[in-house]
């Protein structure tokens, strides 16, 4: 028998084409060249055609009444619904709550929506979702009344049995001058308990806000922390954060930075009026930082916001990288959820 | 033109000589424009093996007027017959789909990589490196961290 890793990749990503995401999964671990080809551009716009797949993201946006609202635009047919397909993904079906719910972080397909509660505005109250099946739980309120800073949900499995976890970091207790604490705890689905970790004390020089740019990379939630530029890494699964300084030195004030997702890496793409650079980190565990050429290709989030500003005349304000199936989920605990019809 | 149906002939890489209908023939396209510029010599086939030539004209054979049938019983008899033609070894599978890359031939190529996909599937990392003899080429650092990874598939 001859040995089959003479086969070109064509093959490959034909046959990757048609396998489930958890399958896709799986051979993502395979070798490198299995691991480069599972994400190939052209491996998602095969698989959108031969798997029930969605391949995209969910957009966070304004609408003229100034009201939060969430869509999906694909990445594999950016102008899908011009043909009269009606938008597969929306989170319309939450309007039922008759208030207004906002989308705050997206993985693997499930969302997580923070819903304003009328009676009492200072204890938030979360909803985690699946949009393609329409199905959704309430899950317990924080502990902490203070004002969310960073929310971020990570699904660490989606088989046999969906495994979730989501952290949220508050705005700081001010005591006697002591630096900022920032109150962080951390929801388990398998608990279905809110934990409170201990506070993150930061040096009174960095500065958490609400907008800081969020990007989720291997269960680890990295948001740019801004004055002077910091990415803080809260890493999900041992549940422990570091703070980390940029790969570079920041020279001008002019310097765009933001953190992006390439490969399923860790990105932070450095943009002046003449260049674009882009630091990816190869290694997670030993913070090894290598620099390539910035293609616009990488990262094809630029190319969705453009899509939907087309669509509907206004940027998004955030976005958030999504790919779902159209299984039900369990996404309560003992495997409840509810769906709407 | 006559009526007789026109036959190309093939020469597999081990030196055996095939002969199918022209019909069969337009369908790779890989030798397509030779067949219509009416080559009358064996076309050479130096990367199909005799034995897998044989199958690929068996299979095309077959399938030809076939696949575009709207009779259901047709259709029915085509799928068991296919399933039976893919019970073959994996060496033999491969061979089929690199057969079917290299001369072109659409149904065969997805037909079988679906046969491929159908395989891996609920199989783990190990099973699956064993089918493709793929080996690990990752350092223990990557290979650690992607481990974790697979699960939830970054980046897509």
């Amino acid at each position: 028998m001859s040995p089959s890793t003479d086969m070109c990749s064509d093959v490959w990503l034909e046959i990757l084409s048609r396998v489930s995401l958890t399958t896709l999964g799986v051979c993502r671990a395979v070798s490198r060249q299995w691991n480069l080809i599972s994400y190939e551009p052209a491996l998602m716009s095969l698989r959108s055609k031969r798997t029930d797949t969605l391949h995209g993201y969910m957009v966070r946006w304004y609408d003229d009444v100034h009201r939060q609202t969430a869509s999906f635009v694909s990445s594999t047919m950016p102008c899908g619904d011009g043909n009269g397909h009606v938008n597969p993904i929306s989170l319309e079906f939450l309007r039922l709550f008759g208030c207004s719910i906002d989308m705050e972080a997206a993985h693997q397909g499930i969302v997580l929506c923070h819903r304003d509660n009328q009676k009492n505005p200072r204890v938030p109250q979360y909803i985690v979702t699946k949009p393609s099946t329409k199905q959704w739980v309430v899950i317990p309120n924080p502990r902490t009344r203070n004002r969310t800073l960073v929310i971020d949900l990570v699904v660490l499995r989606s088989q046999p049995v969906l495994h979730y976890k989501i952290v949220r970091v508050s705005t700081p207790y001010h005591k006697n001058y002591a630096p900022p604490a920032y109150p962080c705890e951390v929801f388990d689905s398998e608990t279905w308990k809110w934990k409170k970790l201990g506070d993150i004390k930061l040096s009174r020089d960095y500065y958490m806000c609400h907008f800081g740019k969020k990007v989720t990379v291997s269960g680890t939630t990295c948001v740019l922390l801004s004055c002077p530029d910091r990415i803080f890494m809260f890493d999900l699964i041992k549940e422990t954060w570091i703070i980390l300084s940029l790969p570079f030195e920041k020279v001008d004030v002019d310097e765009w930075i933001d953190l992006v997702k390439v490969e399923g890496k860790l990105g932070v793409l450095r943009r002046d009026s003449a260049d674009n650079e882009l630091w990816l980190m190869k290694d997670r565990h030993n913070i090894v930082w290598c620099k390539t050429k910035y293609e616009a290709t990488v990262d094809d989030s630029q190319e969705v916001m453009m899509v939907h500003y087309r669509r509907h005349l206004t940027w998004p304000a955030a976005v958030f990288p999504f790919c779902c199936d159209f299984e039900q989920t369990n996404l309560g605990p003992h495997g409840q959820s509810r769906a709407v019809g | 033109m006559s009526s007789k149906k026109k036959v190309i002939t093939l020469r597999s890489s081990d030196g055996e000589i095939f002969e199918v209908e022209e019909a069969v023939a337009l369908e790779w396209l890989t030798i397509k424009p030779l067949v219509e510029s009416g080559c009358t010599d064996a076309i050479p086939l130096p990367q199909v093996t005799g034995n897998i030539l044989a199958k690929v004209i068996e299979y095309c054979k077959k399938h030809i007027g076939a696949s575009e049938s709207e009779d259901r019983k047709i259709l029915y008899e085509l799928e068991s017959w296919d399933a039976d033609f893919i019970k073959v070894d994996q060496g033999t599978l491969f061979d089929l789909i690199r057969a079917a890359d290299y001369l072109t031939i659409k149904t065969l190529f997805e037909f079988t990589c679906q046969t491929v996909a159908d395989t891996i599937k609920h199989k783990t990392i190990e099973e699956v490196r064993h089918i493709f003899r793929e080996s690990n080429d990752f350092t223990p650092e990557e290979e650690k961290e992607i481990r974790g990874k697979s699960w939830w598939l970054q980046g897509l």
